[in-house]
């Protein structure tokens, strides 16, 4: 904690900042302040009139059950991404510290997929996923577990599920090197003295390992929230918002409003409700992450 | 040495910039549509570049129907850009949106048009001008009426026609495994998915993650049920909780619980899923599709290559599941319009002109992507089928959609969504009643 | 726990370790298995060769516009993340969780907005109009990860500079960016890897073929091709060319991703 107090003062420090508040201003700001305005008005998304309409978009939008779906997908997306991700991670890390045969195989075949583009993620997945041909169903059969072999992304009890598995899928590795990096920094000696006093496997990990990557978690579910609420290109692709509205997500919400029912206004207040959630949740979790280290 | 790393960093970004703002200068001068350098003339004489947005024609129909158009045009080029309709729906209307986007584009008539109406030029007066009066009666007067928008203006022209809800049939399959006679009925529909379910090949391929193509099962397979009535529900005449629409949604359902489709159809694309996966492989007899891909088994055509490529293939309507027969619905596939903020309004029109009234009418035509919207012009290519029964199929998918019973596309965007996530819901499980009320609710909310 | 294990217990570790590598390679080989059906590695050549789209060109354009956009955010991001961990000033929570707060963005929810800017800035058609909105998309998100980092550098350092009358300048160049370098890397290599990945963009502002970038080219095999088994084959091969170049890129930058990923986040 040596280096969170300020140690050089005076008016350069906004010169610092300069650059990025003007690239944020010029396509951030300028995006979330036309997206707050387009909220208030009846829009299309191609005409260059607007109709201002008060808060009627937001009326309509708490109305709407979709939007109700949408929010409670997103949700369950965000607990099972952050948590399974992170478990899953950790575990993954806590092993690959071991430093066995294969260390830096395992590291990268686990990294690979996040350096893949969602839309090439989702085109193989579409494939093994397909519930007669694809060879997902193909080994499970084969394995005699057919009734494992479903409808992935045509049930709409498993589509929700399934895109979480590839989101996972995805990210894993991300939070894996996260926590690599995290073990790394923990003295051999804490484990020395744990193994001394009996301490197994598990009752380590959750005794030890898990508060001393309190930093990565804190970090990891900040974006796992922005990663959620982001989350677009790879639901869009694997199931566009369906079967029925089972996977619709507050961005496909978005999109859908915007480009296919030509709603710009409501399309823009929906994407507002996504900055608030998302500021509310990224700065609840990092003054709750401050704390945490300060009390540490 | 750490002070090395750094300055190498930062002679890394002088460097890139100095690269950045040198790309950025080169584009600038060759020039996109908009910026106003634009128009610079390539190499001698006066070359105009326009630029052309659509998903059809498709990318080898467009090689050769804009090759065609820059022989006869030597001084326009046409810069064609073509997109699936969920990347083309979203580049264009941000493109339009901002007073930007192409010179000429492609327009699905009905909601689409509508949302773009005051955006595009008017067709009338510039037609009128240039092809003089009464011109109209040159095109298949239900594509006219299409093509203006919800105020009566006429905003594009029609390239093509097509319909649905047909189903495209591989009859080697059929012929393997005994059956002679394409089905006309739901029980006849229902035998022949059983014998070809024992041959071990699925039976139907269907797209059903699709809402566009939900909705049009819902247009045509309503029309089985109360001739018209679902076009009085679009204009909010006729609720969506009436029972020829319980009917339909039932009829719907039955798709599912019978097996008619595969398993998992919900999860399963048209294209190219269900196309690609089932059809085209050899795993699925048949695919249920429109009248746009009749063309599909002429040389060059996406059957050439494929594991059917040797199967006869053919195409027939939608069996009768409902009290009243099958009927085809169509539309104007693909509608042409000009972008009002075109600098480029005149050579626009030339080859919107070439398209739906020149040489480029009889290309596509040819290429059987849709009927033709031009009178007179007939499919030259009919005697190219490898199999009589492809080149039949020609005929009986012409003859349905000139008795067509309606339209194919609705209105109201907001409604085609709501009917065909109920219709999914519906094949998911849920109730008939409640998923109508939901469309119901999405109808009343409509300013028509 | 990870030293003197016993035999049994490393058998273990391996044993669960292959099976999570199974899972995750499943996707990946069936994929290059795919790619070398019908026509083996021709396929590859067929997608190099392939008449429309320009496999090197577009490496090129996805390469130099990550490569761009990379150098803007590490430039902006630790010039600002240096502000915030080491300087006072008045604002500083204020403007810092204000920047922070456009790390939710999601690019589909403004869409309309972003393009206006673009041509209001004279920008379409050129690579800034790819380079700049994906720095901007990124730059919160890598501010924050720097500031954090930059934070656990010690005081005591900076002040010794200070003493020795260096201007702020000087100890960013000489001090921060040196020691921050772990932490600089890893925001190179996300930013990279983000911008690489990105779709939405480029479809939006790319017209020409020759500036689509390998997301645009994916889309372009998994939408017009596929219908033959040997396109099938193809569009494997596709997609797999595609990610090669992003794969060879964090072979690179492991060594010292790996370092700097969390060295902010965890304080001992």
């Amino acid at each position: 904690m040596s280096g969170s107090r300020s140690v050089l003062s005076g008016g350069k420090a906004y010169l610092y900042i300069l650059p990025i508040l003007i690239l944020s201003g010029i396509f951030l700001y300028y995006s979330i302040g036309f997206t707050v305005y387009t909220s208030f008005h009846q829009w299309n998304g191609i005409d260059s009139q607007m109709k201002y309409i008060g808060f009627d978009n937001y009326k309509k939008l708490f109305d709407d059950t979709t939007y109700h779906i949408a929010l409670k997908n997103n949700l369950i997306f965000l607990v099972c991404t952050v948590f399974i991700q992170a478990a899953l991670g950790l575990l993954l890390a806590v092993l690959l510290r071991a430093k066995l045969f294969g260390n830096n195989f395992f590291k990268s075949v686990f990294f690979i997929p996040v350096v893949m583009a969602p839309v090439i993620i989702a085109a193989i997945f579409r494939i093994i996923m397909d519930t007669n041909f694809g060879s997902l169903n193909e080994t499970l059969r084969a394995l005699h577990l057919d009734f494992l072999a479903v409808s992935w992304l045509g049930d709409p009890k498993y589509a929700l599920m399934s895109v979480i598995i590839v989101n996972i899928f995805q990210w894993m590795g991300f939070s894996m090197t996260m926590y690599y990096s995290g073990l790394l920094a923990i003295p051999d000696e804490i484990y020395e003295s744990a193994k001394m006093d009996g301490s197994g496997f598990w009752r380590t990990l959750f005794r030890i390992t898990v508060p001393l990557v309190g930093g990565t978690t804190s970090t990891l579910v900040v974006l796992g929230i922005v990663g959620s609420l982001k989350t677009f290109d790879i639901v869009a692709l694997l199931t566009g918002g369906g079967p029925g509205r089972s996977t619709e997500f507050l961005t496909t919400y978005v999109y859908k409003k915007a480009i296919d029912e030509f709603n710009g206004g409501m399309s823009a207040a929906a994407g507002v409700t996504i900055l608030v959630i998302a500021v509310v949740l990224a700065v609840v979790q990092l003054r709750l992450g401050n704390r945490q280290q300060n009390n540490h | 040495m750490r002070t090395k790393k750094w300055q190498w960093a930062l002679t890394g970004v002088v460097a890139a910039s100095l690269v950045v703002s040198a790309c950025g200068n080169s584009n600038n001068n060759a020039g996109g549509e908009s910026s106003p350098s634009g128009t610079a003339p390539a190499s001698g004489g006066k070359q105009e570049t326009i630029t052309f947005w659509s998903w059809v024609p498709t990318d080898i129909q467009s090689k050769k129907v804009i090759e065609a158009f820059e022989a006869a045009n030597p001084d326009i080029k046409v810069e064609y850009w073509r997109g699936e309709q969920t990347d083309f729906q979203k580049k264009l209307q941000v493109a339009i949106g901002a007073g930007e986007g192409p010179d000429l584009m492609g327009m699905q008539v009905g909601g689409m048009l509508n949302q773009y109406a005051n955006m595009l030029e008017p067709i009338q007066p510039l037609a009128d001008e240039k092809w003089g009066a009464g011109w109209e009666e040159k095109f298949v007067p239900s594509s006219i009426d299409q093509v203006k928008s919800k105020d009566g203006s006429m905003v594009a022209l029609p390239l093509n026609l097509t319909g649905q809800e047909f189903v495209l049939y591989n009859k080697a399959i059929f012929d393997k495994v005994g059956i002679t006679e394409v089905p006309k009925t739901y029980e006849e529909w229902k035998q022949v998915n059983a014998k070809i379910s024992e041959a071990g090949i699925v039976p139907v391929a269907m797209g059903a993650k699709d809402t566009w193509h939900d909705v049009d099962m819902f247009v045509a397979l309503s029309n089985q049920f109360a001739p018209g009535q679902v076009y009085e529900a679009e204009q909010g005449k006729v609720p969506f909780t009436d029972q020829a629409f319980v009917d339909t949604m039932n009829a719907w359902k039955q798709l599912f619980t019978d097996k008619v489709f595969q398993d998992g159809a919900l999860g399963l694309s048209t294209y190219p899923d269900a196309r690609d996966q089932y059809f085209y492989s050899g795993k699925a007899a048949m695919f249920l599709t429109g009248s746009w891909h009749v063309g599909f088994g002429l040389p060059g055509g996406e059957k050439e290559g494929t594991a059917i490529e040797n199967d006869a293939t053919g195409m027939f309507l939608l069996p009768q599941i409902g009290p009243n027969p099958s009927k085809a619905v169509a539309s104007v596939d693909t509608a042409l319009a000009i972008n009002k903020n075109s600098e480029h309004k005149e050579a626009a029109w030339k080859l919107l002109e070439f398209l739906t009234m020149g040489e480029g009418q009889q290309i596509m035509a040819d290429f059987i992507q849709g009927s033709p919207s031009k009178i007179g012009v007939e499919v030259q290519t009919l005697d190219q089928f490898k199999f009589d029964s492809e080149k039949e199929a020609v005929g009986v998918v012409n003859q349905e959609i000139a008795g067509a019973i309606g339209k194919r596309l609705l209105d109201y965007p907001e409604l085609n969504n709501a009917i065909g996530i109920a219709m999914q819901d519906v094949a998911a499980g849920k109730d008939v009643e409640a998923a109508l009320k939901e469309v119901q609710k999405v109808s009343e909310g409509i300013a028509r | 726990m990870f030293t003197n294990l016993r035999p049994v217990n490393k058998l273990v570790i391996q044993a669960v370790l292959i099976v999570f590598a199974v899972i995750w390679l499943y996707p990946l080989v069936e994929s290059v298995i795919q790619s070398l059906q019908i026509n083996g590695f021709d396929n590859y050549l067929a997608v190099i060769q392939h008449p429309k789209v320009d496999y090197f060109r577009v490496v090129f354009n996805s390469l130099f516009v990550a490569f761009c956009s990379m150098l803007i955010v590490s430039v902006l991001a630790s010039l600002a993340a240096y502000a915030f961990a080491k300087m006072q000033f008045r604002f500083k929570n204020v403007l810092f969780y204000s920047l922070v707060a456009c790390l939710a963005i999601p690019a589909t929810a403004v869409m309309s907005p972003l393009f206006f800017t673009m041509k209001s800035l004279h920008l379409m058609n050129t690579y800034w109009s790819l380079i700049l909105p994906l720095a901007a998309f990124n730059a919160p998100f890598m501010l924050l990860i720097l500031k954090n980092y930059f934070e656990g550098i010690p005081n005591a350092i900076l002040e010794a500079g200070m003493i020795d009358g260096s201007s702020s300048i000087r100890l960013y160049r000489q001090i921060m960016l040196p020691l921050g370098l772990p932490a600089i890397i890893n925001v190179m290599v996300l930013t990279f890897i983000y911008s690489w990945n990105d779709y939405i963009i480029p479809l939006l502002f790319v017209r020409k073929e020759s500036m689509y970038t390998v997301t645009l080219a994916t889309q372009f095999f998994t939408g017009t091709t596929g219908q033959t088994p040997e396109m099938v084959a193809q569009l494997y091969a596709a997609l797999i060319l595609m990610t090669i170049p992003s794969i060879i890129i964090y072979l690179f930058g492991q060594r010292y991703m790996q370092a700097g990923l969390t060295a902010g986040a965890v304080k001992s």
